[in-house]
Parts: C-alpha cells; sequence; structure tokens
C-alpha cells in the first residue's frame, strides 16, 4: 500500500480541482479503494486524523448495491471505507446509525444559491452581470458562504450545487460549490466548472417577423463573437494583439478545457444549439434544459451529449401536450439511454426552493423513471455529468465524506433528514435561521386556559 | 343565464367526425376524456349509482376514532352525485358503476383555498387602493387548461381570488373543476361570498413601479385606509337605512341616495355575509387585521400565506380566523424571510384553522404533497395533514357542508390513487366531481394519442391547402382588448415565477 | 379647371370661357337617352345626381331568393320607381344597359367603427361629464361621422349604408345610420341614436381605473346603475323640488334610453366566453343587447344558443397558420381547430338558431367579406341566407326596412352591380348606387408605371373648348399626393391611386365653394398621357406629357 499516494489525495481534497473535467468522468480511486477495503483499513490510515466511524446504518451508495448493517470510515474528510461487517478501529469516534439510512449528499446542478439571498430585494442579487460576453466574470467569487438559505437547503440532503449566473448570453463560468464551509474558497470543488451560455431565443413558425427578426440577429452576434474570439486566438499567438480579457475568457472553450453549459429550452431552440455548437466544434458540453428535451432525446443519446433537467415540477408547455409533459421527460430520456440529471431552476426562486430537489425526481419516479434511477439522478449523475464524480456523488472510498442520514426513503417527503455530514463535518441542523425561530415560536408558552 | 347542463355535444361530436371524413383525414375522434380545448370536451355522464370496492378510504372527517379515520378494504357509494355510504358490502343495483379499488386509497377531492386559475382579462385590479367592486365570477375563464391539469392531480375546488395589489381587493369566486362547462358552470353555487384583503409590500406597492405613487405606501397607510373604507362604508349603510325607514313611514318622492356597489361589498363584510381572504405575513400585519377586523364587527375568514402565522398562533386560534398558507415558500421577498416550513404545525398544534393553498397553477396539481410537507415539517399527522388540503379549506370557505370529506350526504367528490396520497410515488388515477369522472389517467393516456394523430393530421392539411387566406392575418386589426387567454404556444420563459 | 368652374359660379370667367362650358352642359344634356350607348366617353363617367335611370337587361336579385333572370330597374330621385321583367324604360331615364350583370340590394354595414376626435390629453374633462374618459354615453357619432374616406371605402365593398360607432372608449357612445353617398351626414343621414355601444377596455397600469376587465365590467355595472339613479333621483326632485336638488351628469342622462330599453346597447365581444358573460351581465342590467361576435361562436353553441342574443357577425376566417415542414410544436392544435372550423361558424349558427347579421367589422378591408363568405358558401351556409344578413336582415334589425334591404318599388336607390356572384373570391363589383347617385368602381391592377413628376396637360370639352392645367403627381406610388393646379389656382388632390397604366385622381372641389369631386383617369405611356374625367359641371378629355420628375430621393440611393 502507497501511503504517499493517500496523502498526496488528502492534500488533493483541500486543493481546489483546477482542471477540467470531462464530463464523462470515471472515478478515479475505485481501483484504490478496492485496495484498501482488501488490506486492514485502520493500519493504514492511522497516522493522519481521527477516524470517525458511522456504523449500523443501510448505506446506499449509488455506485453499487445496498449495504444492509454497513459501516462507512471517514478520516480528514474524506471516505476511507465503506462496507459490511468492518471492523470499526481503534479509538474512531462511533455513530450508531441503526435502523437509519445513509446517502450521498443530492447535488443540485443547476443553482443561484449563495449568489442570492431574496429576489425581490435587488441588493441581494450577484446574478446577472451587464454586457453580452461575461467570459472574463466567475461565479463563485461572490458566493455567500453564510446565506441563509444554504443550511435550510443542507436540511433537506442537498450539500452540493452547482452555481452560475444569468447575465448576457455568455453568461460567466460556474462552480461547483460546498454548501457547507468557511468561505467561498474552501467551498469550492470545481472551477471553472463550465462556461455557462444561454442561447439567444430561437424563433418559431408562431413568431411575427420581428421575433424572427431579432431572434437571428442575436445568433448572428453570437457567431461574431466566437469568430472574434478565434481571431484574437491567432493574433495572440503572433504577438499582435493587446490583452483583452473579454477574448482571454473564451479561449479555454474554444480549446474545449471547459466545458460549455449550454442553455436552451424550447424544441427550436434546442436544435438550433446543437446545430451550432457542432458547427463550432463546441463538443465538450452539457445541455441544460427542460420538458422539450424529451423532443430530441435520440439526437441527445447518438451525440452523447449529457443533459440537465432544470426542474420537473412545471406545467406544460402546450395545451394539446399530456398534462404529464414535465414529469415523464426524465424517462424518455432514460429509455433513449441519454445521461441526464434532475435539477432545479438556476433562478433566484430556485434557490429558496432547492431544499425541494429530490421531490422533482420522486415526481420522475412517480411517472416512470425507475426509482434507482431517479435517486442517481440526483446524485452520482449530476456529479458525473458536472465532472466532480471523483469528489462527490456516491458513498465510495476516496470521496468526499459528503452524505446524510434519514428514517426512510429520502425522496418521500415524509421523510425526515436527521443528519448531515459535508466533507466529513457533521452539520449542525439546528443552528439555522428557520429552525431557531422554529424552536423559539414552538416554545412560546401557551395562553392561560380562559373559562368562558 | 344558468348553466347549461350538458347532454349535448353528440350533435356536435357527429359534425366532427363527419367533417373529418369528409376532408379525407382518417381520424376517429371518439368521446374523448381529454381534449386541451374545453369547448370541445365532452361532459362526462353522472351514473346512478358509483360503487368504489376494497379500496383504502380516507374520510377526512372529523370527530373520528383514529382507527377510523382510515379504512381498509372499504367501499365507498355515492348516489346521483352524492354520496350515500362508506363501509363493506354495500348492496348496490345491477346497473351500478363498479369500481375495483383493491390495491388503491381514496380521499376527497382536494380544495385549493388560493388559486388564480381559469380568469381571464387580469385579476390584479391595481388602480385604486379599493376595489371590493371587482368580482372574479364576471371574467371565469373555463378553457384555462390548467383546470383539467389541476383535476389530474386530484383537484376538485379552488378558490379563485383577486391578485394582492390592493389594501381591500376584489370579490373571489369558488368553483368546481368542471372542465368542459362555460364559466357558469363551475361556479360553486353553495359558496358563501367572498372578498380579497392584501396586507404588507403588494398593497404599499413595494416591489413595483408606476408612474404615480399611490396611497398607501407603509403598513401604516394600509390600515388607515381599511379603516377609512369601513367607516366610508357605514354613512353608506347609514344613508340607505335612514332612506329606507322613510319610505316606510310613507314619503314619496324622495330623492334616493346612490347605490355604490363598491361600499355594499363592505357592507356585507361587516353583515357577516361576504367572507375576508386577507394576503398576509408578517405577524403585526395579521394583528392589525384582527384588530380592526373585531373593531368593525366581524372575523377574517381567513389570512392567506400567512407565513409568520406561527408567531401570532394563539392570537389566531382566539380570533377564529383560518390560516391558508404555503406549504415551504419563503425568502423570495423580504416580508417573507421569516417564514418557516413548521408554520403549519405549529398553528395545528395551537388549534388553528390550517389549510395549504398553491397560489400557482402548477402547484394546484399536486397539493396533496404539499399536505405531505407537515407531516415532513413538525410531524402533523397524516391524517391531519391530509385535511389541511381538503376539509380545512372547505370550513374555511364555509363550505364543508357539502363538500371536504367523504362523509353521507356531502358531494361526490372524491379522488382515486395509486398508492398513499401522501406519497411521493403516488399518482393519481381518477378525478370525480359531483358524482361524474371528470379524470382517468387511462383514457387520458389512450386520449392523447388521439389528440396528438389529430394535430398532425391538421398540420399536414395545412402544408396541402396552399390556403391563401393566411394573408388575412395581417388584414386584420390587433385587439386592445387585455386578455390573456391561455395561449397554447410557447414563447420564451422555462419557468414562470410568481409574483407573490 | 376648377379655376373655371369657380369663374362660372362666381360670374367672374371671361366670357368665352363660361359661354363654351355652358355649351358642353347643354350638349350633354340634350343627348337624350341614347346617346350613353354610342359614345363611350359618356358612359359610365358621368356622376349622375338624381334623375331618372333605368337599368335594364339584367338579372335582378330583388331580394334573398327573389330573382328577375332579365328585368329592368328604374329610379327616379334617388328611389326605386318600378323592377320587373316586364318594365319598361320611362322616356325621360337614361338607360343603362347591363346585359350580362347583376343587381342586389345595397349592402348594409352593421357595425364600422371610427376614430371620433378626442379631448387633448390632460385636458380636465368637461363639466358635468363621467370623469372617467372610457365613459362617455353621450358621445354622438353624428356630430363626427362626415367622413367620405370611410363611406368610400364601405361602399367599395358594395355597402350602401352603414351604421357608424365610435371606436373609442368602454361606454363608446351612440351610433348612427347613414348612407355611404358623399357628402357627409347631412344628406345622408339615415337614423341617428341607433344604438349605445361598449366594448370592455382598460386603461394601463398606472394610466387609471379600470386596468383589468373585471374592473371594466364593475365600472359598466356602476355606471349603469348610477345611470338609472340619475333618472329616478331628478325624477323625485321634479316631482318635490323642496329637496337638495341631486347633481346633473351629463353622460349619465345619455345612457338613461338605454337603461329603458329604448335604445339598444351593442357589446363588441373578443371571443365566445366573453360572449357568454356579456349575456349575463346585459340580462342582470336588462340591457336590449346585441352583440358583436368573434368568429369563434360555433365552440359554444348551445349555450350561444340559448342566450337568445341577435349577433353581428364579424365574417373574418383565420389564415392558414404558417406551418414549418419539420415541426416545430409552435402551432397550437387550438389554432388549426380554428382555422378548420372557423369557416363554418355561421352555417353552425344558423342551425342552432342564432340570428345574426354580418359585418365586415375586423376586417381592415372590406372587399374580402365577399371572399370569406363565398368561403362560409362554400362550406355549406346558404347564399340566400348571406345575401340576408346583409340587407334585409340588418335593415329590419335597426328599423330601416321601410326604405332600404331590397329592389322593391319605394325604397330607397340603393344597388350594387356585379359581374357574376356577389359572393365570390374575387367578387367584382361594377357599380354601387346610393341614393340614385352612381359611383363605378375600379378594377385595381398593380402599378405598370411610374406616374411620379409634373404634367402639363390641354383639356378639351364640348364645343371646342380647350385650356391648359397642370397635374404634380408627389409622394410614393404607394401613397400618391399632389396638386391640380393652373395660372389661378391649385387644389390639392385628395386621393390618387395607380391601376395599371392608369391613374385615377379625385380631387375635393368643397374649398373652392363648389360641392361634388372633380374626378379623371390619366393613361400613361411613357412620358405621355391622356385621358378623360368628370366634373359636376360636365365632362372632359385631356392630353398632355410630363415636363419633370421628382429628383431621386438620396436615402434611397443609400
Amino acid at each position: 500500500m502507497n501511503l504517499d499516494k493517500t496523502k498526496l489525495m488528502h492534500l488533493r481534497s483541500h486543493l481546489v480541482s483546477k482542471t477540467s473535467h470531462r464530463s464523462s468522468h470515471k472515478p478515479v480511486f475505485s481501483t484504490l479503494a478496492m485496495l484498501m477495503i482488501l488490506l486492514s483499513p485502520w493500519t493504514l490510515v492511522a497516522q493522519d486524523g481521527p477516524i470517525v466511524a458511522l456504523v449500523g446504518a443501510t448505506v446506499h451508495t449509488v455506485s453499487g448495491d445496498d449495504i444492509g448493517n454497513g459501516t462507512v470510515l471517514v478520516q480528514d474528510g474524506r471516505i476511507i471505507a465503506v462496507g459490511a461487517g468492518i471492523e470499526t478501529p481503534d479509538g474512531a469516534e462511533v455513530v450508531d446509525l441503526s435502523g437509519k439510512h445513509l446517502y450521498p449528499g443530492f447535488v443540485l446542478s443547476a443553482s443561484a444559491l449563495g449568489l442570492t439571498e431574496i429576489g425581490a430585494v435587488r441588493a441581494t442579487n450577484d446574478l446577472g452581470e451587464i454586457g453580452d460576453n461575461n467570459a472574463d466574470v466567475r461565479a463563485e467569487v461572490a458566493f455567500n458562504a453564510d446565506s441563509l438559505l444554504l443550511p435550510e437547503t443542507m436540511a433537506g440532503g442537498v450539500l452540493t450545487a452547482h452555481v452560475s449566473m444569468n447575465g448576457g448570453t455568455i453568461t460567466g463560468t460556474t462552480a461547483v460549490m460546498r454548501l457547507h464551509g468557511w468561505n467561498w474558497q474552501d467551498m469550492t470543488i470545481s472551477t471553472p466548472a463550465g462556461m455557462r451560455l444561454d442561447f439567444p431565443s430561437v424563433s418559431t413558425a408562431g413568431d411575427d417577423e420581428e421575433d424572427a427578426e431579432s431572434s437571428s440577429e442575436a445568433i448572428e452576434q453570437l457567431d461574431e463573437l466566437i469568430e472574434n474570439a478565434e481571431h484574437y486566438a491567432k493574433a495572440k499567438a503572433a504577438g499582435t494583439v493587446d490583452h483583452d480579457p473579454k477574448m482571454e475568457g473564451l479561449l479555454p472553450l474554444l480549446e474545449g478545457e471547459v466545458p460549455l453549459y449550454l442553455f436552451a429550452y424550447n424544441k427550436a431552440q434546442i436544435e438550433k444549439a446543437l446545430d451550432w455548437t457542432a458547427e463550432k466544434g463546441l463538443d465538450n458540453l452539457v445541455l441544460f434544459t427542460g420538458q422539450d428535451a424529451r423532443y430530441v432525446a435520440e439526437r441527445l443519446a447518438t451525440e452523447n451529449i449529457p443533459v440537465v433537467l432544470t426542474g420537473i415540477l412545471s406545467l406544460p408547455w402546450r395545451a394539446w401536450e399530456g398534462y404529464d409533459t414535465p414529469f415523464t421527460t426524465p424517462s424518455v430520456l432514460h429509455e433513449a439511454g441519454v445521461r441526464f440529471a434532475i435539477s432545479d431552476s438556476a433562478s433566484s426562486f430556485g434557490a429558496m426552493n432547492s431544499r425541494n430537489l429530490p421531490f422533482h425526481a420522486a415526481q420522475a419516479a412517480a411517472f416512470g423513471l425507475p426509482k434507482e434511477i431517479a435517486l442517481r439522478s440526483v446524485t452520482l449523475s449530476p456529479a458525473e455529468i458536472l465532472g466532480v464524480a471523483d469528489h462527490i456523488g456516491s458513498i465510495d472510498v476516496g470521496k468526499e465524506a459528503t452524505f446524510f442520514v434519514s428514517n426512510g426513503d429520502p425522496l418521500e417527503i415524509r421523510t425526515s433528514i436527521e443528519r448531515v455530514w459535508v466533507q466529513g463535518q457533521e452539520v449542525d441542523l439546528k443552528n439555522r435561521h428557520q429552525y431557531r425561530l422554529y424552536d423559539k415560536y414552538n416554545n412560546r408558552p401557551r395562553p392561560a386556559a380562559t373559562s368562558e | 343565464m344558468s348553466h347549461i347542463s350538458n347532454p349535448r355535444r353528440t350533435r356536435e361530436a357527429m359534425t366532427r367526425a363527419s367533417l373529418v371524413l369528409l376532408s379525407g383525414v382518417l381520424l376517429a375522434l371518439p368521446m374523448q376524456a381529454f381534449d386541451p380545448d374545453a369547448w370541445n370536451a365532452e361532459q362526462p355522464e353522472q351514473p346512478g349509482v358509483i360503487v368504489v370496492r376494497g379500496a383504502t378510504i380516507w374520510t377526512a372527517a372529523d370527530d373520528v376514532s383514529p382507527e377510523d379515520a382510515v379504512l381498509e378494504n372499504a367501499d365507498l357509494l355515492i348516489r346521483a352525485g352524492v354520496i350515500e355510504a362508506i363501509g363493506q358490502n354495500l348492496q348496490v343495483p345491477s346497473d351500478a358503476v363498479e369500481i375495483d379499488g383493491t390495491g388503491k386509497h381514496v380521499t376527497p377531492g382536494l380544495i385549493d383555498a388560493h388559486s388564480h386559475t381559469a380568469a381571464s382579462g387580469g385579476l390584479n385590479e391595481g388602480s385604486n387602493n379599493v376595489t371590493s367592486e371587482v368580482r372574479v365570477a364576471d371574467v371565469l375563464n373555463p378553457e384555462d387548461v390548467n383546470l383539467y391539469r389541476q383535476l389530474a392531480g386530484g383537484l376538485t375546488i379552488a378558490n379563485v381570488l383577486h391578485g394582492s395589489a390592493n389594501a381591500i381587493g376584489g370579490q373571489n369566486a369558488v368553483i368546481k373543476l368542471r372542465w368542459g362547462l362555460e364559466a357558469d358552470g363551475l361556479l360553486m353555487q353553495e359558496a358563501p361570498q367572498g372578498i380579497k384583503f392584501a396586507l404588507g409590500e403588494n398593497p404599499k406597492r413595494s416591489n413595483f413601479r408606476a408612474p404615480e405613487p399611490r396611497y398607501p405606501t407603509t403598513r401604516q397607510g394600509v390600515e388607515k385606509s381599511i379603516r377609512e373604507a369601513f367607516e366610508a362604508a357605514i354613512d353608506y349603510r347609514d344613508a340607505h337605512q335612514a332612506h329606507n325607514r322613510a319610505l316606510k313611514m310613507g314619503k314619496k318622492n324622495l330623492v334616493p341616495p346612490q347605490r355604490d356597489f363598491q361600499l355594499e361589498a363592505l357592507v356585507e363584510i361587516m353583515d357577516g355575509t361576504r367572507l375576508v381572504h386577507a394576503h398576509s405575513y408578517r405577524a403585526d400585519e395579521i394583528l392589525m387585521l384582527m384588530e380592526v377586523a373585531e373593531d368593525y364587527g366581524f372575523t377574517v375568514a381567513t389570512f392567506q400565506h400567512v407565513l409568520e402565522g406561527y408567531k401570532v398562533a394563539d392570537e389566531l386560534a382566539a380570533s377564529g380566523s383560518g390560516a391558508s398558507s404555503f406549504s415551504d415558500w419563503w425568502a423570495y421577498k423580504y416580508e417573507v424571510i421569516d417564514a418557516i416550513p413548521h408554520n403549519g404545525a405549529i398553528m395545528w398544534d395551537r388549534d388553528v384553522l390550517v389549510s395549504f393553498n398553491s397560489d400557482s397553477g402548477e402547484l394546484a396539481r399536486r397539493l396533496n404533497l404539499e399536505a405531505a410537507k407537515a407531516v415532513r415539517w413538525g410531524g402533523v399527522p397524516e391524517v391531519e395533514a391530509l385535511k389541511f388540503v381538503t376539509l380545512n379549506p372547505a370550513k374555511q370557505l364555509q363550505i364543508d357542508k357539502w363538500v371536504g370529506s367523504l362523509e353521507p350526504g356531502k358531494h361526490g367528490d372524491f379522488v382515486i390513487w395509486s398508492g398513499h396520497p401522501l406519497s411521493t410515488y403516488s399518482r393519481v388515477e381518477q378525478t370525480w366531481v359531483d358524482g361524474r369522472k371528470y379524470f382517468d389517467r387511462q383514457t387520458d393516456l389512450e386520449a392523447r394519442e388521439t389528440i396528438a394523430a389529430e394535430r398532425q393530421a391538421l398540420l399536414q392539411e395545412v402544408r396541402d391547402s396552399g390556403d391563401e387566406r393566411a394573408e388575412d392575418a395581417e388584414d386584420t386589426e390587433p385587439d386592445p382588448e387585455d386578455v390573456d387567454r391561455i395561449v397554447d404556444s410557447y414563447h420564451g420563459h422555462p419557468h414562470q415565477e410568481s409574483g407573490r | 379647371m376648377q379655376r373655371i368652374l369657380n369663374a362660372v359660379r362666381s360670374g367672374r370667367a371671361p366670357a368665352l370661357v363660361a359661354a363654351s362650358w355652358a355649351a358642353a352642359i347643354v350638349l350633354v344634356l340634350s343627348t337624350g337617352p341614347g346617346f350613353a350607348i354610342e359614345g363611350p366617353a359618356f358612359d359610365g363617367k358621368a356622376h349622375h345626381g338624381p334623375g331618372a335611370h333605368a337599368l335594364t337587361n339584367v338579372r335582378i336579385v330583388q331580394a334573398p331568393g327573389r330573382v328577375v333572370d332579365n328585368g329592368t330597374l328604374v329610379m327616379r330621385d334617388g328611389v326605386i320607381v318600378a323592377v320587373g321583367a316586364d318594365v319598361e324604360a320611362p322616356s325621360d331615364a337614361k338607360v343603362w344597359d347591363l346585359e350580362g350583370a347583376t343587381l342586389y340590394p345595397g349592402l348594409i354595414e352593421s357595425f364600422a367603427t371610427f376614430e371620433v376626435p378626442e379631448p387633448e390629453a390632460g385636458d380636465e374633462p368637461a363639466a358635468g361629464l363621467h370623469p372617467n374618459p372610457l365613459v362617455r354615453p353621450e358621445r354622438q357619432a353624428a356630430a363626427h361621422a362626415n367622413n367620405d374616406g370611410l363611406a368610400k371605402k364601405l361602399r367599395s365593398a358594395g355597402f350602401t349604408a352603414a351604421v357608424l360607432v365610435p371606436k373609442q372608449g368602454m361606454f363608446r357612445g351612440q351610433s348612427v345610420a347613414v348612407a355611404t353617398g358623399d357628402g357627409g351626414v347631412g344628406p345622408n343621414l339615415l337614423r341617428d341614436r341607433v344604438a349605445q355601444n361598449v366594448r370592455f377596455r382598460t386603461l394601463g397600469f398606472g394610466a387609471g381605473y379600470p386596468t383589468s376587465i373585471m374592473g371594466a365590467m364593475a365600472l359598466l355595472r356602476q355606471v349603469t346603475s348610477d345611470a338609472r339613479w340619475h333618472a329616478a333621483a331628478h325624477a323625485a326632485h321634479e316631482a318635490d323640488p323642496s329637496q337638495s336638488r341631486p347633481v346633473f351628469n351629463a353622460s349619465l342622462a345619455a345612457l338613461g334610453p338605454a337603461t329603458r330599453r329604448e335604445q339598444r346597447v351593442v357589446f363588441e365581444a373578443r371571443d365566445v366566453d366573453r360572449v357568454l358573460q356579456i349575456a349575463d351581465l346585459a340580462s342582470e342590467l336588462e340591457f336590449d343587447a346585441l352583440v358583436v361576435g368573434n368568429g369563434d361562436e360555433y365552440q359554444r353553441l348551445d349555450e350561444v344558443a340559448a342566450t337568445g342574443l341577435t349577433f353581428l357577425l364579424p365574417v373574418k376566417f383565420p389564415g392558414a397558420p404558417n406551418v414549418p415542414e419539420d415541426d416545430d410544436l409552435s402551432v397550437g392544435l387550438g389554432t388549426l381547430r380554428h382555422w378548420k372550423q372557423a369557416p363554418e361558424n355561421p352555417l353552425r349558427l344558423q342551425e342552432a338558431g342564432v340570428s345574426f347579421v354580418f359585418t365586415s367589422h375586423e376586417l381592415n378591408d372590406p372587399k374580402k367579406i365577399h371572399e370569406h363568405l363565398a368561403t362560409a358558401i362554400e362550406r355549406g351556409f346558404d347564399a340566400d341566407a348571406a345575401l340576408a344578413a346583409l340587407t334585409t336582415g340588418p335593415a329590419e334589425l335597426f328599423g330601416l326596412d321601410e326604405t332600404l334591404g331590397t329592389l322593391d318599388a319605394g325604397k330607397a336607390a340603393h344597388v350594387v352591380v356585379t359581374e357574376g356572384d356577389l359572393f365570390a373570391e374575387k367578387t367584382k363589383i361594377r357599380d354601387v348606387w346610393v341614393d340614385g347617385k352612381r359611383f363605378a368602381l375600379k378594377d385595381v391592377q398593380p402599378p405598370s408605371v411610374e406616374p411620379l413628376g409634373t404634367w402639363e396637360v390641354v383639356i378639351k370639352a364640348g364645343g371646342g373648348f380647350e385650356m391648359p392645367a397642370t397635374v404634380v403627381l408627389t409622394g410614393s406610388i404607394d401613397d400618391l399626393g399632389g396638386s391640380v393646379d393652373s395660372a389661378q389656382g391649385t387644389l390639392p388632390i385628395a386621393s390618387a391611386e395607380v391601376s395599371g397604366d392608369t391613374v385615377y385622381v379625385e380631387v375635393d372641389m368643397a374649398p373652392s365653394g363648389t360641392p361634388g369631386m372633380l374626378t379623371f383617369e390619366m393613361k400613361i405611356d411613357g412620358e405621355n398621357t391622356q385621358g378623360s374625367g368628370t366634373s359636376p359641371m360636365g365632362e372632359f378629355t385631356f392630353t398632355g406629357s410630363r415636363i419633370s420628375k421628382p429628383e431621386a430621393d438620396p436615402e434611397v440611393i443609400q
């Protein structure tokens, strides 16, 4: 066993992953993890920080089978062992979770958390910068570590969020954030996770001429932006151009180092956007979209384009569509073989609703998506699609100890999320705004019974 | 006009069928359970007798022991649209419609105490701070396809409210989701009249910009304007009473006082014949309106949203006002920063009559799951949580004599679920209103294929027609009337967010 | 030429000129009935005032279902005096041989809206009027309906009479029924204060009350109640003046007849759901209501029939939606269904027993009504019923049936002369007679010439009379303007239209003091022109050439 490698791993866990991630990332530690389980784990890791042993829960790994009466060992923020019948190391702090269920934290794959506090209060929003090209703007630098929304979101088992801004066409680089930490730097898992592009609206047969014109103009402007960036790259190589941060910001996207996070919604817009990316050779991409993904499922599967569905709990867009169109879209994608994650919208309104993420997945399950796929669509699938599956998304050795414990199926609303860990730190679920108010007023003295 | 109960359509349906045949499009257009156009939807029959056999029945009735609240393997019998019995092995005539309820759950039809579905032409008369003269019932839009979508979520009744732009808004309409009938047919005739009030940021226009500022701009001003309106209503009532007394005394040729529909509605509030549904968030404004109501001799029927209701739960309970809340929304504007998901549970625990509403055409499709949040946050027992979206809103709207629970004598409004009604994995299989089946998932699934085929056939027909009248579209003048009929094409925003 | 005509009137013209014109007129009048057949220059160009005319050798649709295959219609001084197969033309009548043509009764437009002048924004409402600017029941269409342009537009579609309705407001005011002859309301008024008119309107956010349709309905309810109160209060005060005098409000007073069902109230509906809402309101407020429909009434047929309302039914069928080969989902089923079914709306309403008349309302070009009706007829609607819904139907509805609606002796001489069926995809209306005056209609072709510039012409009339004039055509081919000019004066061109190689010009002579129109046709061949025209004084021909073209517009070059 190579201890240096383990230490290196720990070191890495404290660093922000700066490398770009392929969206089809495979967990890199699986072989290592197998080895660690085969050997006696405590001998390996005793030289590092204290070990916490979570014992007795049914462990829902998501990546593999559920483990009844399982044990999860955590050290230095990472999972170092998972399994049934694992001995608890000497000196380990033991957490008895008998009768409970342990799940990887839910991953919100499109979010405005931390960048907005109260939608209607303008001063609390850092969501959209002015200008068409904000390639040089980073979402995470205004991520408010003490946003009141974060603890409430964690109380719902949602422990990671992919945050992005929405100003202009190129809205800026995005980041995958832990929801617990001291500041935005130590909460960042990955940046730049991607470059968000809100594709211009595309005119349809139902539009009037004016709409059609402004739509094609917007696409032309986008074309021009990309051409300018390509030209900038050549001129830069030739040393004949001054530094331009906005152009500079686009280069990693053009070189495929940073994936394109393409936001496009209705069928015509999605198709146009996909044609456009193909034309520009932007093949490292994720499509963030909604219910119309069902109409392009085959193409998405063929072209192996992963999808983030930004909300399942929404109305059909057209009167003649089935009432459950948004609910069944995930199962349509699943059956077509499209890789997808389920999210809520990356809007201010979506932010306050973040804790309800699992119920989007549950609704899909009620309408045909296999339950295990529904669970995966809010845990491991988004981690893979966002390129952070080496950190989070499942209960596997080497991953961050970011999980929650519940008294049942967390896709059921009646189930309670009881305890939460982020990167090995347990989060105090009572130390949050809403719980404090609950506690205060629940204990308000009741009025004396009056006899009338 | 009175609503036309509907033994119609057969002839129309035949005309349609023959039309389609004539045009060479070989489409069978049978009686459709789902049609995206209400005018084209068939009215379901009302069978003489219906019995659901062997289901798990959640009666949502009050004053029953916990073991009787959820009846296993039980039958529900509806006769002529009215519940006749709930029990086991109920006897029915041979022509009764029998529904196998094995493995299914049955609940009362869900009731949404705060809806803006099925209205046209704007639900905010935002011009004046008092608009008690406007009536939602005047502008009900039966073509709103969300009516059908909400039926598909088990909803049977909605309280369609005026918006919250003014301290005293307009008159609401309680509707039954009788998809396909015209506007008057939607009205629940038994429901008492009501009116919308609004407190806080919306009436003081905190988050809106108008060319001219409008009084009031503070919560204090909101109180003042409500009191002023009631003072004017008292003067109005007095003037009419004096006139009527004079007439009784035989006076002739008196110049009569003018009738004022705005003040008349306020007099009705003071007379107790018009229910007040008050949009409210903060504890202070809830207490304020309770005081105002006391001073003018009425009780607020419901505080709507009432997201700080948990802070004044005891006061609410003492006043007898109901609380119709969101389950867990918060932080979308400053006045809801202290909203908590335990709101319903705390108020329920302190004997407030609590319901959960939607205020959203989308959320109204899954109010059962909103009720489940009362279990999640604060541990309300499931049977009681279900009442948050059935019996309790019925009581708040004072229609519990007819609806809200499955008890003999009440309307045959019920939902058949594929599983536990508070489970995220359950689906609505059938929704019945007045003993008529307005939603059936099975026939819906079949009908939507027909619908899709019809659309494709018509698209093709347009392509084949070479219709030159296309140009005429430009010949017609745009209609300046501000009416938002349902637009069934998608033009933009992925998510519709509400301006609560 | 205007100058000359003025001169004739004023007596200031040179004696020679006056004498020449007098000779020309004498010539015209003395030629007798046979002359028109011989001289095409006089056929169809004269602006005939009332007099005796015989329209002969023609198919006559006297009324829906009542047809004379070949007969004669005689009118005298604007009134039909005889019609039938065996009718002889009187000796003093001008005879029009209309072989191959068909006569129809003049059509009646039931609902033609037009903008009336509004007070300037910010003006205080006039004392004694309702404070809400949308409430103008006292507004009289008759006071603002001097609108020859509107009359011409309607006439060109075969409408010889129309109910004119103020376009603005919610309580829009009272309509007037007029004939569509020229000269404004004075000579054309048929019936005043035909109906009160209501349309639900809103004001923009922040602009006042109401901002919602339900607010508009509440306003309707309150104003109606106030009008009833106004009448009762003033009656009570009159009976016992020893009380405080109630306020007077001219708007509320003007609603009195409508609240007493002495005047109809016409509601405009924007869809069938609104129709049913209006039915409820009209019944609640006890109005004698008519409803302007929207063409989607078939969607709620039984309910619409149950209202018992009579409809003014726009004949406006939607054009085919734009449908791409690859379905982009943007065309809704509702849109497609309406496209498919709307042409059957009249038929379905008729079968359901709903009474209605047709209106060209909502068609920017009223001529389109014939094409749309042809479609409805193709889809099963009865052609006679269509004619009735534009003639006898509205005549009866508006109490005009003693004088209008059919071609019978004793009725006003309102006649449409067509080539072929009235309801056809390309209906050809040759002439329209309004109160015995003939208006010839042009068949407009796409322009084949560029007419802009200054043309010098020499006018010739009977008796060897000649005089020079200048015609200046400015603007663009779609929007021609200019003037007719001679040494002694200039008159602006009222309208000028190009059809094929010919420019049709109209000049209103009223500014010079002579009532009537000067009209002429300029046939253009390169830089040369020739043509003919009429004035109230007589007919003339001219020839000439272009002396200058407008300079190229620099913006166009760019």
